[in-house]
């Protein structure tokens, strides 16, 4: 069957090499430890063939299961009936791979995408095309030797509701993407404008552009591995300074420092060739040296947007930028969802990406640079009152928020810079927190929870008479902003 | 209500229904088997014969005294939660030492559960579980009778399927 993947078209099957990367790993870890465990024993029966022969002689008792091929051995050889049984095994394994291939199939129609698998248990999975959160498409290295790629595609619902179409030749994927995102994005009128205006099969160019020593350095400095180091070093001095043992933990730490420099290294690659760009259907971001992940997310996805800056990175400027979206599990998301939509990025890249991604709210330069690196009031913030620094201490000055006609906007920290942005019309529930220290001290909190993810949306800390006209102010725009998006789409 | 939430959140022109006081009896019933769970293995030292010290005898007592406040607060606690239904949202709070109103717009509900547990059950009670895409913080609301579940239920959904947007 070709590979003529497309809309309305029938059965396809993926991609040859499949098996083998789905579980030649595995299948040739169990032949390793097949080996190495019975290894010993034929060995031992052959070359002590005539002691095995002999009754009481236990040591060299083969295995029950394995009693026949001995017996066979002795008739034919050892080198015969080796080779007999590892063809049949080849035979075995190569004809499961294949049937499994043959019977593992996807079709996309313009209502849905649906994949079918299974040699004895059949299983059928169909995802709704007006349901699709997000494609992402990733390729391991082991892929990209075969020119293979993985296409996820994640739909509504909180766990497990993924289409997993592994693997895929790299150019029906992508074609593949491009064509689920149309007709995602609009259903019913995308057919026909696929047609006039064909797929583009170009990657669009990114807003930003990373230089890896820039990342390079990012991840060194910040994110805690100075503290890791200044831990190793303390702990280090203070043992050799007690007894001179220092020799010991010296050996201890050296496996313990390369462990983390391997994971600065894998989170290093991960992150190079980074690219976000605005597509027709969404945010597209690419990344990775060695195995690489692309994610297309629909900007309606973006439920909560932060732009933050350890202390570490404030002589250079950096910033990074995390985003909580719908259709995500949960945190732990490892290297197949996308939550950082800025590794690390000068003013000027914070300023285009923020463009991309929230397409729908413009925010002027001069509002951003006050957000980012402003204290005080002005540009509409609401701050805290003084009474409140024994919580907020010294961030007191830039804590505040501003609400806007689309979006919300928080504002705080005082070494670790924070913004956070929140689309009013993904909000899914308003509420008014207040605890008894608050209250003596007539504070409280407003959050506008979002879906879960790593960005916080709750600002503490308001004057509470005026938190709750705000509560009340906030929850109507809410519901407004929720209406008109209804009515955009 | 407790002057607690008089002097905390209580939103003027805001008027809160309760829920069913029966559900005091539920949370009642939950905190004393809790306690008693913890209290027995507070108390298995003693029980054991464990060397006889100060603390064989502080910790059960501690463990009492805490589940014995906890009942006598139980009453207060039923009576701060308090639901309201508006034009637009769904407005809900409960608490007295950590208060809480939610706003949950209707426009955002994609499911609303019915839960009843044995105890409940055996109350005629309900508890009403509202799923938006956030699911980190579910908004529930216990202790309505059976029959009030439905309804708010039925409501619920029908508005919610006009107003739908935004996940």
């Amino acid at each position: 069957m070709s590979q003529q993947a497309g809309i309305g078209g029938g059965w396809n099957r993926l991609h040859p090499a499949t098996p083998f990367l789905r579980g030649g790993i595995v299948v040739l870890a169990i032949a390793g430890i097949l080996i190495a465990n019975t290894r010993d024993a034929i060995i031992n029966a052959f070359i002590a063939g005539d002691a095995a022969a002999e009754p009481g002689n236990a040591q060299y008792d083969a295995p029950g299961w394995a009693q026949p091929f001995f017996d066979l051995a002795k008739v034919f050889g050892i080198w015969v009936v080796g080779a007999v049984a590892v063809a049949i095994l080849v035979v075995v394994v190569v004809g499961l791979s294949y049937l499994s291939w043959r019977r593992h199939s996807y079709r996309v129609t313009a209502e849905s995408v649906e994949v079918r698998s299974g040699i004895v248990f059949r299983t059928s999975r169909q995802a709704r095309l007006d349901r699709v959160q997000g494609v992402n498409i990733n390729r391991s290295v082991l892929a990209r030797i075969f020119g293979a790629s993985q296409l996820k595609i994640s739909t509504a619902g909180q766990d497990r509701s993924q289409l997993d179409l592994s693997y895929l030749r790299n150019s029906v994927a992508e074609k593949l993407r491009l064509e689920i995102l149309a007709l995602a994005g609009a259903p019913g009128k995308s057919a026909q404008a696929s047609e006039a205006d064909p797929p583009r099969l170009v990657e669009p160019a990114s807003v930003v552009r990373i230089p890896p020593i820039r990342l390079v350095m990012s991840r060194i400095i910040g994110f805690g591995t100075l503290g890791f180091v200044a831990v190793v070093a303390a702990a280090t001095f203070a043992l050799m300074s007690v007894d001179n043992s220092g020799r010991a933990l010296l050996l201890a730490a050296v496996p313990f420092t390369i462990a983390v420099g391997g994971i600065l290294v894998s989170r290093v690659l991960r992150l190079l060739r980074f690219s976000i760009a605005p597509t027709g259907d969404g945010v597209r971001i690419g990344q990775g040296l060695l195995s690489t992940v692309n994610d297309t997310i629909p900007t309606g996805r973006i439920h909560a947007v932060e732009v933050l800056q350890p202390l570490l990175w404030r002589p250079f400027g950096w910033w990074t930028i995390l985003i909580n979206k719908a259709g995500d599990s949960g945190v732990s998301g490892g290297d197949q969802s996308v939550t950082t939509v800025l590794p690390v990025g000068k003013r000027d890249d914070v300023v285009r990406v923020l463009a991309v991604i929230l397409p729908d709210i413009p925010l002027e330069d001069a509002l951003i640079d006050f957000t980012l690196t402003g204290t005080g009031t002005g540009h509409g913030f609401v701050g805290a009152p003084k009474r409140s620094w024994f919580a907020l201490g010294l961030s007191r000055n830039r804590h505040s928020y501003r609400l806007g006609q689309d979006e919300i906007m928080m504002r705080g920290g005082f070494l670790w810079r924070t913004m956070v942005v929140v689309p009013l019309a993904r909000v899914q529930n308003v509420s008014i927190t207040q605890g008894w220290l608050a209250r003596q001290t007539r504070l409280a909190a407003i959050t506008t929870q979002t879906v879960r993810g790593l960005v916080r949306t709750r600002f503490s800390s308001l004057d509470s008479a005026h938190a709750h006209e705000a509560f009340a102010v906030i929850s109507d725009a809410v519901i407004v902003a929720g209406l008109r998006d209804e009515q955009a789409r | 209500m407790p002057g607690a939430i008089r002097r905390g959140l209580d939103p003027a022109g805001v008027d809160w229904t309760r829920v069913s006081p029966r559900y005091v009896a539920v949370t009642l019933v939950n905190t004393i088997i809790g306690s008693a769970i913890v209290g027995f293995a507070a108390f298995l030292p003693l029980i054991l014969g464990a060397p006889i010290g100060v603390w064989v005898y502080v910790i059960p007592s501690a463990v009492l005294l805490v589940g014995l406040v906890d009942c006598l607060l139980t009453p207060r606690r039923v009576r701060a939660i308090g639901y309201q239904i508006r034009q637009d949202d769904f407005l809900f709070r409960r608490g007295i030492f950590f208060q809480r109103i939610v706003s949950v717009p209707y426009g955002r509900m994609q499911l609303v559960d019915i839960n009843r547990g044995p105890v409940v059950r055996a109350l005629g009670l309900a508890e009403l579980k509202f799923v938006t895409a956030a699911a980190a913080t579910g908004v529930t609301l216990p202790g309505l009778t059976m029959e009030d579940a439905v309804r708010l239920r039925d409501h619920l959904i029908a508005v919610a399927e006009t107003r739908r947007s935004g996940l």
